[in-house]
């Protein structure tokens, strides 16, 4: 036991004997607070948890092709548990051609290779509505290759192949179920002409989410499971209704369900401004989840180390209708709480909001900036759904890059 | 008298004016490890190759850029008649690369001379300095002309 330390001081100074090692990191100190109800994890005192972030990233060349990368992540929305995000090894096979393998960031969005590190954006974090898609990163190897055309335009590809197994949160109740992609697939193109630059990006994947009928429900029915059952009683007293009920069985589960996510962005990025359009589109094959689609805009000046920006960003998305068949065969009153719950489900599978966005980036330093934003965020009314519920979230904070 | 005593104010202004004028605005030489034979530069490219856009040099590796401290008159002034860009946005756009794994990070020097010597002695290595530095054992691709 009292070697320990000696044994740690060899692991730490052995590979510097033969490979360099870089270290980097990027911290992310944000505090935040709600203006009215509790919404995005901010209560309506101010703390300082959900967007802040410390990272620390090694790089190792083993040899001049062959390099190994890890990052360790804490997040403050993890309780600050610390996370390898990313460890894997690269080989540079050409200037133009690197192959990776281990775990990465899955590239869905604009700003994905960057996410976490605040201080590559000029937002606290980038619009909530696109930027949500659960699982960050992935298990696989991909394959980048970058090239200039026509002496103007650089273009990098990305391809990759893998798994994920990550926790899936439930939008309202903040249930978290195990769930795992399998077989993804996808590919990214970027290209850039001077400041602006033009990403689009597809994947494919197979979707489960496991101990979906555990998932709870309000009373009485208490859960997805206790549902179905109910639903198959239906069916047993009333023959008739097997086809309709069957139908919304097999509705609430996502096991191997097919998933595919399209994403479209264009940035400018100049001396003197800045402007971003990303649109994104999440589709499943089958299942209770919702089509999801989501865009936002953002814009901004700079005024010397100041950036000042606006963004738009709206999540409208298409709910699955789980009580149709049942609402086809025009089934008597007595079905209306099962309808009601049904398409609670729905609903808490789907989001729609709107949030406008105000703030400012100021660099003091290279490698330093405090941030400011208010957030004007829209979402439905629960006690009136025709009519929206306006909320803010006001948050600011420094990031940090070392 | 009054005016003699004023003019003499302007005029001393004016001269520091000038010497702080001259002094920070002092030229800029891009170099390299002399294993780089390359033609001279455009600003253009020195913008590509300092953000690892291009391989501008045409080297099998990735060339390892070395930069002043990003507070020094001479970073301030390469940034922006060079790359156009603040320091910050420098050290932004790096960021990006390095947490993508896609770049080596820029070797940050606080002195000059031990940039030139760090430049010199490195296979890859490109820098930039004050052109009153003496510039021995590195390759000059790029000088403002100004």
């Amino acid at each position: 036991m009292r070697y320990t330390p000696l044994l740690l001081c060899a692991v730490i100074a052995a590979p510097t004997a033969y490979a360099d090692i870089q270290f980097n990191g990027f911290l992310s100190a944000i505090g935040g607070t709600a203006t009215d109800d509790p919404i995005r994890q901010y209560e309506d005192d101010i703390t300082f948890r959900q967007d802040s972030i410390f990272g620390l990233q090694a790089r190792a060349d083993v040899s001049e092709k062959l390099s190994v990368t890890g990052q360790l992540v804490s997040r403050g929305e993890d309780d600050f548990a610390t996370e390898l995000a990313w460890g894997y090894l690269a080989y540079e096979a050409t200037q133009s051609l690197t192959l990776r393998m281990g775990r990465f960031r899955t590239p869905f969005y604009f700003y994905s290779d960057f996410l976490e590190v605040g201080y590559a954006y000029p937002w606290i974090s980038p619009a909530d509505e696109v930027y949500s898609l659960q699982f960050d990163n992935i298990d696989g190897i991909d394959l980048l290759y970058k090239i200039t055309l026509f002496d103007t335009v650089s273009a990098d590809f990305q391809a990759y192949f893998g798994a994920i197994d990550d926790e899936f949160i439930l939008n309202n109740s903040g249930e978290a179920l195990d769930a795992q992609t399998r077989n993804n697939v996808g590919l990214s193109a970027t290209f850039g002409i001077g400041d602006f630059s033009l990403r689009a990006s597809a994947h494919n994947a197979k979707t489960t989410v496991h101990n979906f009928d555990d998932v709870a429900l309000p009373a009485p029915i208490g859960s997805i499971g206790a549902l179905k059952n109910i639903l198959e009683g239906q069916a047993q007293a009333a023959p008739a209704l097997a086809t309709a009920t069957n139908k919304i069985i097999a509705n609430l589960a996502i096991d191997e369900v097919d998933t595919s996510y399209t994403q479209l962005g264009l940035k400018y990025d100049g001396q003197y401004g800045f402007a971003v359009a990303e649109v994104t589109n999440l589709d499943f094959d089958t299942g209770p989840a919702a089509d999801q689609q989501r865009f936002f805009v953002s814009a901004g000046v700079n005024i010397g180390s100041a950036t000042l920006f606006a963004s738009y960003a709206e999540a409208e998305d298409d709910q699955v209708d789980l009580s149709q068949p049942l609402n086809a065969v025009n089934v008597g009153g007595g079905f209306d709480p099962i309808i009601a719950v049904l398409d609670g489900v729905s609903e808490a599978l789907s989001v729609t909001s709107e949030t406008t966005s105000f703030g400012i980036r100021y660099d003091f330093e290279p490698g330093a900036a405090f941030k400011l934003q208010f957030d004007n965020i829209e979402i439905p009314d629960a006690t009136n759904p025709s009519k929206t519920k306006s909320q803010s979230l006001v948050r600011f904070g420094v990031d940090l890059v070392f | 008298m009054k005016n003699t005593f004023r003019s003499a104010v302007i005029g001393g202004i004016l001269t520091l004016g000038s010497l702080y004028t001259t002094a920070s605005k002092a030229d800029i030489a891009v170099i390299a490890h002399p294993s780089i034979k390359s033609a001279q530069l455009s600003a253009k490219e020195v913008r590509a190759l300092f953000l690892n856009k291009k391989n501008i040099l045409g080297l099998t590796q990735t060339p390892i850029i070395t930069v002043l401290d990003l507070n020094s008159d001479t970073s301030q002034h390469f940034f922006k008649s060079v790359m156009r860009m603040t320091p910050s946005k420098f050290r932004s756009y790096w960021s990006t690369q390095i947490f993508t794994g896609k770049g080596v990070q820029p070797t940050y020097f606080d002195n000059a001379n031990e940039l030139i010597l760090s430049v010199a002695s490195t296979p890859n290595a490109v820098g930039f300095v004050n052109d009153t530095e003496a510039l021995a054992g590195v390759n000059v691709l790029f000088t403002i002309t100004e």
